[in-house]
């Protein structure tokens, strides 16, 4: 998508998808029950807030269209390449000790985690990397479990061992 | 040298085949650790009974007994965490009744994976009975004045709880039924902002445990109307049961905590635990301490937890019900 | 004067070397604690309460009220050096602390903070002090409406952390208010919006969303372009100016009132009373365009209140053994393991160990500004930690927060989601801070609502019927009324529709 001069097709588009998200909210917000003996039922709040919501986009959206002088573009309203990488990189990283951690335990998924992301976001000597690595995921690991008592989940490197090798 | 190295590791397999019998029998293996589960916040009446308890099974066991917090969802998330937790005597928690009970009794809540079979009950530890409470210069003295005023004004008598199907909520529902009126339940959000409404004159009456209140009661901000249990409160003997009250009817109501282990845990093991828990509760310095937090201790091995439970739900169905048939 | 004499007894206690290390270790943990961003003063409390059971009771809880109020102040570090608030209270702080880190101002944004904290706190201290049992009494008059009232105020502010277009705040306001839904409702106890995700059943938890809005957004917009540091080359001065402390004073004094009474109104939590602070500076100030891009009231105030918040909430804890939040109950459960069990009859039975408390938290606030200030040029100079190094710590740290809140991995994604929420709002001018305290103020309203129409039996005549509460939203309406006019205006200036 090329970059545009103002602001107005993002907010629009922006707009237009608030729209959408508040008319399946307030449809939602229809099934619940709207009222109750002595007051406002669990669907009375879900149903005048995503509508006042829908009616807020609509709002934004002629706001966008109609302005006289709508807002410049900044420079940067898309990342190049390398930022989507790197974007993406930190949300996969996140996700993956996310999806990781309470099987291998925290200090390799942290471990792998810190390798993955300071590959891709610097340049620095592999040493200091993967000391950095070291110190963030099990280091930390140790500290908080050992000194604080914080309970996280156990360094288990049985996890990475196929289960036909190491059994259940 | 070769042939040795062949040996240990043949010896190493020989071990790795025997480990798992052996370990049966060594439970609890040096080197691990019990991790048990307290399905509410830090802090709280739970939390406090189990980190009491902690250092007493760490003592009798010989390995250390860890306590993490898994609160949130009425107990559901720590609950369904150990329901789904290896059988292997290493992940436990500490059950309260009648709150993990309601999980399942309840029609309405479907997303819940927690059943009634997925814990084997290893001991009960204690007990907090709960009280209706009115404060200190209320007009009501006794129990029959509040029955009397909730029958004169059908529905506007006020009945704080800590929360919709928190165990005051089906104390208050035991008190309408018990004592044949109707009253009106405000149900807070937790035993802070309903202790300042009582304290505040904005609702007549509360039903709750008694843990945080021992001091009130002392201080006199607070009165006792009954106690909402079978006997009389060693700790307040001037305290009548609903029974003694002249209410009969009204359901004995408490929160009752013990120790559980996900089904499928080897019997040997919930033997060894529940032997640990019946020690630990026979500790001078723990007596003392819980009486002052106004907990009754009352162990029961689990044989006659799984019994306990068993009548729990039996008494409770109706309370869930009648709590869900007054939501709407 | 008998509560003086008392309160001298207890300085004679806590200034013996013994309880002073203490009061000191519990300052520096809790610094720590409250830099960890997630770890924040409840869990960590909780945490450190095993390494206290070995001290003798007036030592404990010396040392777990000094992590507590220390967490609090260490919150702001990470909220003005990295935009990530170390606990949920100083989430606005990272609105014009982090700004004036960008510009080179770290300094004097951590230092007001210092200052400001040991203010707030003195002043909630003296309060409780003084005047303990007739504010109690006051507080007691509030009742569910009266909370609910309290609670438009907070609302009707809201409008007062808009960037530039009042219309996508309201959106962010809305769509907070909306998050606000999911989970059991406070009324019926059912499901709502919850996918049938048990960890959503007691809905978002605000920890992991402000985490993921403030922090995980900021890293990814920082790493749009290739890797630089983010920060002012040259650092200003180090600490306050004249003119600083010139606008620093009225946000200070303002923040200890504020901080001071929400503390005594149970259930609030620490977050309201920041905003609420913010949101009352930026509608005195006489440039409030200056907020949101380094305006030091913005910070001064809410990190005031937060902390003054903070030793106020003791006050109902001791006097009726009321938790007014979720640290205080930690610390109630530690008392009470301790055989002290909080409530009226506290300051009778164990008035020594209770005044030395008091006498403590005087000390340990000075502990703090005195351990802080000093340290101020280190925590600077971390800004110049290569910013990929950055941030993986702030990486590492969040996801140990998120985890350990209440130990489970789903906090881990919600943060992630929110990041990536953030993001996306900040590339399209949404702003995020409306969301935050209207996810916050949602429930609460909610509930409160409810207590109230059961408590008068479906009558809405209990919200103006009662003075207090009938008083708050009279002031609520004014509020809406001026904001209402102000939008107009902006709505014809911004956009000439």
């Amino acid at each position: 998508m090329d970059k545009p001069e103002t602001m107005r097709p993002v907010y629009q588009i922006v707009a237009l998808l608030i729209f959408i998200a508040g008319l399946l909210l307030v449809y939602g917000a229809l099934k619940l029950h709207y009222y109750t003996a002595i007051g406002p039922g669990p669907g009375f709040l879900p149903f005048w807030l995503s509508l006042i919501f829908t009616i807020l986009a609509v709002l934004m959206f002629f706001q966008a269209t109609f302005a006289k002088s709508p807002d410049k573009a900044p420079g940067d309203l898309f990342p190049d390449m390398g930022g989507v990488l790197r974007i993406a990189t930190i949300v996969m990283a996140l996700g993956s000790t996310a999806l990781l951690i309470e099987n291998v335990g925290f200090g390799p998924s942290m471990f792998l985690m810190n390798i993955f992301v300071l590959l891709v976001l610097t340049r620095r000597h592999f040493l200091l990397v993967l000391s950095i690595a070291l110190i963030g995921g099990f280091g930390i690991e140790y500290m908080f479990v050992h000194w604080l008592n914080v309970p996280l989940p156990a360094t288990n490197f049985r996890a990475f061992c196929p289960q036909f090798v190491c059994g259940g | 040298m070769r042939k040795s190295l062949l040996f240990s590791i043949a010896g190493a397999g020989m071990l790795a085949l025997i480990a798992p019998v052996l370990a049966q029998n060594a439970y609890p293996e040096k080197g691990r650790t019990i991790t048990t589960i307290v399905p509410s916040t830090a802090g709280g009446g739970t939390d406090t009974a189990a980190r009491l308890m902690a250092p007493l099974l760490e003592k009798e066991l010989g390995v250390p007994v860890e306590i993490v917090n898994k609160p949130g969802a009425s107990m559901q998330i720590g609950l369904s965490f150990v329901a789904a937790a290896k059988p292997d005597g290493y992940t436990l928690i500490w059950s309260v009744l009648p709150t993990s009970a309601s999980i399942y009794l309840d029609p309405e809540r479907n997303s819940s994976t927690f059943k009634r079979e997925s814990l084997i009950p290893i001991g009960l530890y204690y007990g907090a009975p709960f009280a209706i409470v009115v404060k200190g210069d209320s007009q009501y003295k006794t129990l029959k004045d509040l029955v009397d005023a909730a029958k004169a004004n059908p529905g506007k008598l006020k009945v704080g709880t800590s929360g919709f199907m928190a165990t005051g909520h089906f104390a208050a529902l035991a008190f309408e039924s018990g004592a044949d009126v109707k009253t009106a339940t405000v149900n807070f959000q937790g035993g802070g902002p309903q202790l300042n409404a009582l304290l505040g004159g904005h609702i007549d009456a509360t039903t709750q445990s008694m843990g945080e209140l021992m001091s009130h009661k002392k201080a006199g901000t607070i009165r006792v109307l009954a106690m909402m249990s079978e006997q009389r409160d060693e700790h307040m003997p001037d305290v009548p049961t609903t029974a003694e009250a002249g209410f009969p009817k009204i359901e004995p109501i408490g929160s009752d905590i013990g120790l559980s282990a996900p089904a499928g845990t080897p019997p040997e093991i919930i033997q060894r635990l529940t032997e640990a828990l019946k020690k630990g509760t026979e500790d001078q310095a723990l007596k003392a301490r819980m009486a002052e937090l106004g907990n009754t201790l009352e162990y029961k091995d689990s044989r006659q937890y799984v019994e306990f439970w068993n009548q729990v739900d039996k008494r409770y169905k109706p309370l869930v019900e009648a709590a869900r048939k007054q939501a709407k | 004067m008998e509560s003086f004499h008392l309160l001298i007894g207890g300085f004679i206690q806590v200034l013996q070397p013994v309880y002073l290390t203490y009061a000191l270790v519990g300052c520096i943990l809790g610094t720590i604690i409250g830099i960890l961003p997630g770890i924040g003063p409840a869990a960590g409390t909780a945490i450190l309460i095993p390494i206290t059971s070995g001290i003798d009771p007036t030592g404990s809880i010396i040392m777990l009220a000094a992590i507590y109020y220390g967490a609090m102040y260490g919150g702001t570090i990470t909220s003005v050096l990295i935009n990530t608030p170390g606990e949920a209270a100083s989430a606005v702080t990272c609105l014009d602390g982090y700004v004036m880190a960008k510009n080179g101002r770290a300094g004097p944004a951590l230092a007001v903070a210092a200052v400001g904290s040991f203010i707030g706190g003195g002043v909630a201290t003296l309060g409780l002090i003084f005047l303990a049992l007739p504010l109690t009494r006051l507080a007691l008059t509030f009742g569910p409406p009266e909370i609910f009232s309290l609670l438009l105020i907070g609302l009707s502010l809201v409008t007062a952390l808009a960037s530039t277009s009042i219309v996508r705040a309201l959106i962010a306001a809305f769509a907070g208010l909306l998050f606000a839904q999911v989970g059991i409702d406070p009324i019926m106890g059912m499901e709502r919006f919850t996918f049938g995700r048990l960890e959503l059943l007691d809905g978002f938890q605000i920890v992991p969303v402000v985490m993921g809005l403030f922090g995980i957004g900021e890293i990814l917009l920082s790493i749009e372009r290739p890797i630089q540091n983010m920060f002012a080359a040259t650092v200003g001065s180090l600490f306050l100016s004249k003119d600083d402390i010139k606008r620093a004073t009225g946000p200070v004094l303002r923040g200890s009132v504020i901080g001071f009474f929400l503390g005594l109104v149970p259930g609030l939590g620490s977050m309201i009373p920041a905003f609420l602070s913010y949101a009352t500076e930026k509608r005195l100030s006489k440039h409030p365009e200056e907020f949101g891009k380094g305006a030091i009231e913005g910070v001064a105030g809410p990190e005031t209140a937060n902390n003054s918040y903070a030793n106020a909430a003791f006050i109902p804890l001791f006097t009726l053994g009321i938790p007014a939040s979720p640290t205080m109950a930690i610390l109630m459960g530690a008392l009470m393991m301790n055989g002290l069990v909080p409530g009226p009859t506290l300051f009778v039975e164990h008035s020594q160990f209770v005044w030395a408390i008091i006498a403590s938290f005087l000390v340990g606030n000075l502990i703090l500004l005195v351990l802080n200030l000093p340290l101020i040029p280190l925590w600077v100079a971390l800004l110049r930690v290569p910013y990929g190094i950055l941030v993986v710590i702030v990486l590492i740290f969040c996801v140990l927060g998120a985890y350990s809140l209440n130990n489970q991995v789903f906090d881990i994604w919600v943060m992630l989601g929110a990041g990536i929420v953030g993001y996306l709002m900040k590339k399209v001018d949404i702003p995020s801070a409306p969301l935050i305290l209207t996810l916050i103020l949602g429930p609460l309203l909610e509930s409160t609502l409810r207590q109230s129409l059961e408590i008068s039996g479906g009558e809405f005549s209990v919200f103006f019927n009662r003075p207090i509460s009938m008083t708050l939203i009279v002031l609520a309406t004014l509020i809406l009324l001026s904001s209402t006019l102000q939008i107009f205006r902006q709505v014809k200036t911004d956009s000439e529709v």
